[in-house]
């Protein structure tokens, strides 16, 4: 009950700092959200600086560098934007941290049984995807050709996709010996 | 194309919202239908494939590299439904589990690069594949949806402008308008991912083709 609380929590706090139209409130946001935090501040900021990064900093940067030239301030825009987008991204990171993810979406008993499956399957992907690369690696001697290449990403894809069909049938086996019936 | 939160304006994203909730509701219950009781493990392991495939550099022809999404081969293999559920989900774990793409944001890169591409991707494969060589056929499908997934979300972005400015006329959300994302994002998708998406589409089920192919009795994906 508690993580379906939070959730509803979050997404009020995620609409409300998207409403947000200039960086000193931001600031402020960005303030309670670290005291919340505690310890894993500096952990969740880094990811959150890496993932805001990217296309934050491109866009607001290109459009800051318009406004320079043409004489305008651009230091409200490009501080309230990459703060808005910054505080958003520390927001979600922070929640998934502390709060049960699976327990917060388990309004929908199907979703949150769904969504445990998938990113347990997903992560056994990740892993099974770098055996495979590391392998694959290790047994190319020199430069494929594009055809080569080409080849080896049809397979490689459509053995992904083989492996994780042949899988769901022997967790579909085990979750019904065990009594699921989902 | 995953837009980031911050850059969408609510007037923007909670109508996307209210247009994806139902829409993802009737996907999953004909996802369902269409895959009978083996349901859950079954999507589970589309919703991880789909996140496989993001992880695969595909090269195309000029030098340059990058990723597909997949819409357009699980929307031909198991229908723009399945496929849009499944890509939706993988937006969904991939913004709250892992953190890229953005929450607030999901239901727009849900309608584009789920729905959109996968009905896309599924339709311009239904009117054209016996009308046109194959190979070209699963490209221009693969190519079609990404596009036109493209289209969406630069529309979504290059409204932003129009949607929120400060006092002193600055736009406050996402800052260049449609003249600019149209051609940027679309352009892009046009000649680059659009490729991508087309030559990962073809790759992949003509080799599913040619292993269904040579050993009918063996067990494979379709």
């Amino acid at each position: 009950m508690q993580a379906k609380t939070y959730f509803i929590l979050y997404i009020g706090a995620l609409v409300a700092i998207s409403t947000m139209k200039s960086y000193e409130p931001l600031l402020i946001v960005l303030a309670l959200l670290a005291l919340i935090s505690g310890r894993s501040v500096f952990s969740i900021a880094r990811r959150s600086f890496l993932l805001v990064a990217l296309f934050s900093i491109f866009i607001t940067l290109s459009y800051s560098v318009v406004l320079y030239m043409n004489n305008q301030s651009f230091w409200h825009y490009f501080l309230t934007v990459n703060l808005r987008s910054f505080d958003m991204v520390f927001l979600t990171l922070l929640f998934s941290r502390k709060v049960n993810i699976y327990e917060a979406v388990a309004f929908s008993k199907d979703l949150s049984f769904l969504l445990i499956l998938s990113v347990s399957k997903i992560m056994t992907m990740q892993r099974a995807f770098a055996d495979y690369t590391d392998a694959l690696k290790s047994r190319t001697l020199k430069k494929p050709t594009r055809s080569q290449i080409y080849d080896y990403l049809g397979s490689a894809i459509a053995g992904f996709l083989d492996k994780n069909i042949r899988e769901s049938k022997e967790n579909f086996e085990a979750m019904k010996s065990r009594g699921f019936s989902v | 194309m995953h837009i980031p939160d911050g850059f969408i304006s609510p007037a923007t994203y909670l109508p996307a919202t209210v247009i994806a909730i139902p829409l993802l509701m009737v996907a999953f219950k004909k996802t369902k239908e269409a895959i009978n009781d083996e349901s859950f493990a079954f999507l589970s392991s589309l919703t991880a494939f789909s996140f496989v495939v993001m992880m695969f550099n595909i090269p195309i022809p000029g030098g340059t590299s990058g990723h597909a999404i997949g819409a357009a081969i699980l929307a031909i293999l198991f229908g723009p439904w399945v496929a849009a559920f499944c890509l939706s989900l993988t937006l969904f774990i991939q913004a709250f589990v892992f953190g890229d793409g953005g929450l607030s944001v999901f239901a727009i890169n849900s309608l584009a690069m789920g729905f959109v591409a996968s009905f896309t991707a599924f339709y311009v494969h239904k009117l054209f594949k016996n009308r046109v060589n194959h190979r070209i056929v699963l490209f221009l499908a693969g190519w079609s949806g990404i596009v036109a997934a493209s289209v969406v979300v630069a529309v979504a972005l290059g409204i932003q402008p129009l949607l929120g400015v400060d006092a002193v006329g600055h736009p406050i959300y996402f800052p260049f308008d449609l003249s600019v994302t149209l051609p940027a994002v679309v352009g892009s998708h046009i000649l680059f991912f659009g490729v991508v998406e087309g030559f990962a589409t073809m790759l992949v089920l003509k080799f599913i083709e040619k292993i269904t192919n040579q050993s009918v009795n063996k067990e494979v994906v379709v």
